[in-house]
């Protein structure tokens, strides 16, 4: 069955998402207060309203729970933004994802009770900032307050050694739970072409080859030393 | 000459032993800029050693010279997707 969700705020962001939801499968159904913005996605969208979200009458015409999510991305009126999820609150909604624009719109919100806040912006600004600071650094998932899992570029001293001797968990205290590879070949047209694999779980004797991705599950802070050596 | 080590440099990628395959490759590529097949398997070993940006640029000049070279085109692809 496909997954449901209602965008609401049709700017650069919602628009965004509307286009890579619908291009992932999932019925979309996009509201704006500005007609022109609602024109201008009607076409992918499963349906499409011109509504001020602020007017719990007619927000009400929507079946707010029939939807997975609904993605709140207003920006350019924090009060719409706040009224907007309040009455979606009270209306059941199942699960309310919302964009904020600064520090306070996210307050706000988070008093509110809405655990899904999105601040893209900071988001991307401290994935760039850490990947600066650490090239190597692909991604990153905090597992708890302690806990992170870290898409990382393997180091040159790694290289053609077999897990079991580098003793990452011994050692260093972490696990690499699997690796990421690209493995070369030649194509019918005789070029060479890279392909990608994925090892999962490797076992001791996997040799780490250069080039390859490591996903590394441990404390931040040991997952920090082990790749600033 | 040229030949020679452009299929030592191919060998080498195959092997996996792509930073003795870049530095070939490297040498190649300035005393032979306009060479596409010499750019997009420098592209290739840059790719994988985490040289994005340099690879983008070679991919986006070898488009520039051969716009419809199929590999060049879904690596650069591949790579803006990531």
């Amino acid at each position: 069955m496909k997954r449901e969700f209602c965008v609401i705020g049709i700017g650069r962001f919602g628009r965004l998402l509307i286009e890579y939801l619908t291009k992932l499968g999932a019925k979309v159904v996009a509201v704006d207060k500005n007609e022109e913005k609602v024109l201008s996605v009607q076409e992918f969208v499963f349906e499409s309203y011109v509504m001020d979200t602020t007017n719990e009458k007619a927000l009400k015409t929507l079946d707010i729970k029939d939807f997975d999510a609904i993605l709140v991305t207003i920006t350019s009126n924090i009060e719409s933004s706040i009224l907007t999820c309040v009455i979606l609150k009270e209306m059941g909604a199942r699960r309310i994802i919302a964009r904020v624009r600064d520090e306070l719109h996210f307050k706000i919100l988070d008093k509110l009770g809405i655990s899904n806040i999105i601040f893209p912006e900071k988001a991307m600004a401290e994935k760039i900032a850490k990947n600066l600071v650490s090239p190597g650094l692909l991604e990153i998932i905090e597992v708890s307050d302690k806990y992170v899992l870290e898409e990382r570029a393997s180091l040159p001293i790694f290289s053609n050694k077999k897990l079991s001797e580098l003793e990452f968990r011994s050692k260093f205290g972490v696990n690499i739970i699997a690796i990421k590879r690209k493995i070369p070949e030649v194509n019918e047209r005789g070029k060479t072409i890279i392909k990608d694999e994925i090892i999962i779980g490797p076992g001791g004797d996997e040799e780490i080859k250069d080039g390859d991705i490591l996903f590394v599950l441990g404390e931040k802070e040991k997952v920090e030393n082990l790749f600033s050596k | 000459m040229k030949e020679d080590l452009l299929d030592q440099a191919k060998l080498l990628i195959l092997s996996q032993n792509y930073r003795k395959a870049k530095e070939i490759l490297e040498k190649l590529y300035k005393n032979n800029p306009s060479d596409t097949e010499i750019m997009y398997h420098l592209a290739l070993v840059k790719e994988i050693l985490y040289e994005r940006e340099e690879a983008i640029i070679l991919y986006k000049k070898i488009l520039e010279v051969i716009p419809d070279h199929k590999e060049a085109k879904e690596r650069l692809q591949k790579i803006m997707e990531e």
